[in-house]
């Protein structure tokens, strides 16, 4: 249950995957530092592997990938970073747009599509070959134990409140092609002051 | 969707992830030497069953195509998956009665 996060089935598989931690990884780490970071991430793996395994014990096919642990990640992002906003290639129709989401709506969008499709491989029989369910595990694994760290005031906020996060906690944050500007506006202001 | 950026910087040095990702590179780049790694797949790679039933073999159904006089075609074909690398949990009343019938199959099969 835990060999298999270390394992992909081909190249998107893999670089999507560490795209994705890539992203939201480093952040999640600052708040639980090195060792308890690791440890996390392998516990999401295995929360992961438990919960595909439950969709489908009796299922004959190998399961392989990181993207249940991963998605623990993603979970705690949600938690930890409620004001954090993600730029993000979002397709619309034909077109694919830049588009500046807040990170909870761009995870929970990510669970929800998550969550319907394991709903749906299961009803209809039919498995695209993705582990959904093991996503769905391992971002409710994440989430949880990361809600359950910042109840307790285990992990101290960093980034969250400060100034540079609270301007764009607004939903109503423009455009992609604002996004150098503030952020040059922002760094340029500590050094004002 | 696929994200792009975050707009909070790291404040440290992610060797974790650094870590994982090199890890997982090198595994893969095993795995693409190794014929697709099917044989680490099925080694490494978590089968429901086998949690399950852990001394039990396990068969995989798989689609070859095979060039026939009516063109290629797919033909599913059955194989016992390579042993787990990792040593199954110690026998118990998982391993019940249930999984006797593939291992006897199995033993008709060297028998043959």
């Amino acid at each position: 249950m835990l060999t298999c996060i270390l394992l992909h089935g081909g190249w998107m598989h893999i670089i999507g995957n560490m795209w994705m931690l890539w992203i939201f990884g480093d952040n999640v780490k600052d708040r639980l530092g090195h060792f308890w970071y690791l440890i996390f991430y392998l516990f999401c793996g295995v929360a992961a592997s438990a919960t595909h395994l439950l969709s489908g014990p009796d299922s004959t096919a190998p399961t392989i990938g990181a993207s249940g642990a991963i998605a623990g990640v993603m979970g705690a992002y949600f938690v930890l970073y409620p004001r954090a906003m993600v730029l993000s290639l979002v397709p619309v129709f034909f077109f694919i747009q830049m588009v500046v989401l807040p990170a909870p709506v761009f995870l929970g969008i990510w669970f929800l599509l998550q969550f319907f499709q394991g709903t749906f491989a299961v009803t209809s029989l039919q498995n695209a070959g993705v582990a959904w369910w093991a996503h769905i595990g391992g971002f409710v694994s994440g989430l949880g134990i990361a809600w359950i760290l910042k109840s307790q005031n285990i992990t101290p906020p960093r980034y969250e409140n400060t100034t540079e996060c609270r301007s764009h906690g607004s939903l109503s944050y423009p455009r992609a092609q604002a996004w150098p500007v503030k952020r040059k506006t922002e760094s340029a202001a500590p050094q004002k002051s | 969707m696929i994200p792009i950026r975050d707009n909070i910087p790291s404040r440290t040095t992610p060797f974790v992830n650094y870590a994982v990702i090199v890890v997982c590179s090198v595994v893969f780049f095993v795995q693409v030497r190794d014929r697709g790694g099917t044989i680490l797949i099925e080694r490494f790679g978590m089968i429901s069953v086998r949690v399950l039933h852990p001394n039990s073999p396990v068969e995989l159904v798989e689609r070859i195509p095979i060039r026939t006089n009516f063109g290629i075609q797919l033909r599913e074909v059955r194989r016992e998956a390579a042993p787990s690398a990792v040593a199954p949990w110690p026998p118990g009343p998982l391993a019940d009665n249930a999984d006797m019938h593939l291992a006897a199959r199995r033993m008709d099969a060297h028998h043959r």
